[in-house]
């Protein structure tokens, strides 16, 4: 029994593996996959934004230099091409200052700041040559790209709420009555923050479709578990019933063989009995009559009944229990059947039974049976015109019966009642560890057992 | 089986009896045994119901002599089934089994008598005695159990 569970435990623990092996490998790619895709989508997603978020700056840049550009403009018209009016044009556009970085500057074409609200200092000196880090001439292409119809210049500039060089883009126009490039300029900022906020919400999402995953994958291994824990439970049930099954009919076939025992007691052995006591009590009485020779006549079938008698026990006593097991061995047990068999129905049986070192009481035993069973099958339906019993030792016990008779469909015969001869040949078989196997087709009726040798250690 | 003959002269008196047993071997022997006394005629044998029913109406036994089984019924069945047809007839169980069930069983189909086979040959001649005197027997220590 040991042996069998064991096997069914390593045969649970394969379909677990089985099972759960490729799911995980599943779940793996899956993963991978995602957040391979995850990774191209943001790097799509953020090229793709960079430029529209850029044009919006530029948008946005533009429209403020525009509308100073405007209202200079408008000034002109209104209190014409003065000093005067540049002056107030000028302290107009200082006054349009909005928030910390949002302002104008206004330079003329050689370069001389003209007005700049933060940095005062500026106004009336040459930056033509000013240079950010990277060499851009920013005054320079501020002019030249003014002078071209309005333009955007990129260039880093030192951040007045920071105090830190940062990207800035700029834009600037020319104001033609006077000469002047009015510009304005963004810091870059708020692009990348846009970007750096989308980043995030890129990584958020993926995480947490990254915890989805894991929840799907966490419930699917519970299932599969689940699964192999119904299924382990509908085989032990299986399994229980099978057992009991096998129980019931092993008690049916007990209180049978009681039965059959006890008619042959009661009918057999008893009637011959009582008989020998009529016989010897008419001995008797002719004894007292003085006729000797029919008192002898009496007892002599007197004891012919009692002889008959002893056979017929020695006969049921064998039927219970074959001593023949424990004092020759399975293998002169089994030539035993044969030759019996032989006798009894006239089909000649080939026996070629190796003698097997000293056994497990119930191994030998159900092999005994399986044999006997299989004799009795025979007798009763196979119409065989010879049958062979082979046993063999080789790394277990192989044992073989085989006939000529007409066969059987094995599967017809299982659904019947009869074929519980078979199931319990086979469940005797497969409880010590060993297989069973029967091929029946007319002419050729083959029954094998194999026993490993694991399952033959005495006691 | 030696076959022995009888050796005793019956008298145009002696009793008639039927002897219906399933059992071949002990039929033969309690027969023989039967032969040896010469106020018994064994005039029938037979191990089957249906004979034994032709057998009555032929031989007109005063005794049938019945096993617990015979072929086809049992016990109480052939004794009811006798005494329905030919009331004045005395049924005599004779048997191996003591269960109190089969005596009980026996006795109340209307049997006569119930010897045991392991008893002494004795109290089969006592039974037939009391039973034609229109007693009933049973063996003893039989009685007690019912």
């Amino acid at each position: 029994m040991q042996n069998v569970n064991t096997l069914q435990l390593k045969g649970r623990l394969t379909v677990l593996m089985l099972a759960a092996m490729p799911l995980v490998f599943a779940i793996v790619s899956v993963a991978w996959i995602v957040q391979h895709q995850f990774d191209e989508l943001s790097r799509v997603q953020l090229t793709s934004v960079e430029p529209i978020l850029m044009q919006a700056r530029k948008d946005e840049v533009k429209d403020f230099v525009m509308t100073g550009r405007k209202a200079v403009t408008d000034l002109i018209k209104r209190n014409g091409n003065t000093p005067k009016t540049q002056h107030e044009a000028k302290e107009m556009l200082r006054s349009m200052d909005f928030g910390a970085d949002n302002y104008y500057f206004v330079y003329d074409t050689q370069g001389n700041g003209v007005m700049h609200p933060r940095l005062a200092a500026m106004e009336n000196r040459n930056y033509l040559g000013l240079t950010d880090p990277n060499g851009v001439k920013i005054i320079q292409r501020l002019i030249d790209v003014a002078q071209a119809g309005g333009g955007f210049v990129e260039f880093m500039w030192h951040r007045p709420s920071t105090g830190n060089n940062e990207k800035k883009i700029g834009y600037a126009e020319i104001i033609p009555e006077w000469g002047w490039m009015i510009g304005s300029g963004l810091y870059l900022d708020a692009q990348q923050e846009t970007e750096s906020r989308l980043r995030e919400s890129i990584v958020n999402a993926n995480r947490a479709t990254r915890k989805q995953i894991m929840q799907v994958s966490f419930a699917a291994i519970l299932m599969v578990f689940l699964g192999v824990f119904t299924l382990n439970q509908v085989e032990q049930r299986k399994a229980n019933t099978r057992v009991r099954l096998l129980a019931q009919e092993v008690q049916r076939s007990q209180e049978l063989e009681r039965t059959r025992v006890a008619r042959e007691l009661h009918d057999g052995v008893s009637q011959s009995l009582a008989s020998v006591k009529f016989t010897m009590e008419s001995a008797d009485i002719y004894l007292d009559r003085g006729k000797t020779q029919t008192a002898a006549n009496s007892l002599k079938s007197a004891i012919a009944h009692l002889i008959a008698t002893m056979v017929e026990v020695r006969r049921l006593s064998h039927d219970l229990y074959p001593t023949i097991l424990d004092d020759g061995g399975l293998g002169v047990a089994i030539e035993q059947l044969g030759r019996e068999f032989s006798s009894r129905t006239k089909v000649p049986v080939h026996t070629e039974a190796q003698p097997i070192p000293v056994l497990k009481r119930e191994v030998a035993w159900a092999l005994y049976r399986i044999v006997q069973q299989a004799l009795a099958n025979i007798e009763k339906h196979a119409h065989a015109g010879s049958v062979a019993i082979e046993m063999r030792f080789s790394g277990g016990i192989h044992l073989q019966v085989s006939d000529d008779g007409v066969g059987f469909k094995l599967a017809e015969t299982m659904q019947r009642r009869g074929g519980i001869g078979l199931t319990s040949m086979r469940e005797r078989i497969e409880m010590l560890g060993g297989e069973f196997e029967i091929h029946s087709q007319p002419g050729k009726t083959v029954l094998k057992a194999y026993l490993p040798s694991e399952s033959l250690k005495i006691d | 089986m030696t076959n022995i003959e009888s050796e005793v002269t019956k008298s145009t008196e002696a009793i008639r009896l039927l002897l219906v047993d399933i059992h071949a071997v002990s039929r033969t022997s309690s027969r023989q045994l039967l032969d040896t006394f010469p106020e018994l005629n064994v005039v029938g044998e037979t191990s089957d119901f249906k004979e034994a029913m032709a057998l009555l109406d032929d031989l007109k036994p005063d005794i049938v002599l019945i096993s617990m089984r015979v072929q086809g019924a049992t016990g109480p069945e052939v004794a009811r089934a006798i005494l329905k047809v030919r009331p004045s007839t005395k049924v005599v169980v004779l048997t191996l089994f003591d269960d109190p069930e089969y005596v009980r069983s026996a006795m109340e189909a209307g049997a006569h008598a119930y010897v045991l086979k392991q008893e002494p040959a004795a109290r089969i001649l006592e039974a037939i005695d009391r039973v034609l005197r229109g007693e009933i027997y049973l063996s003893p220590g039989l009685g007690q159990q019912i």
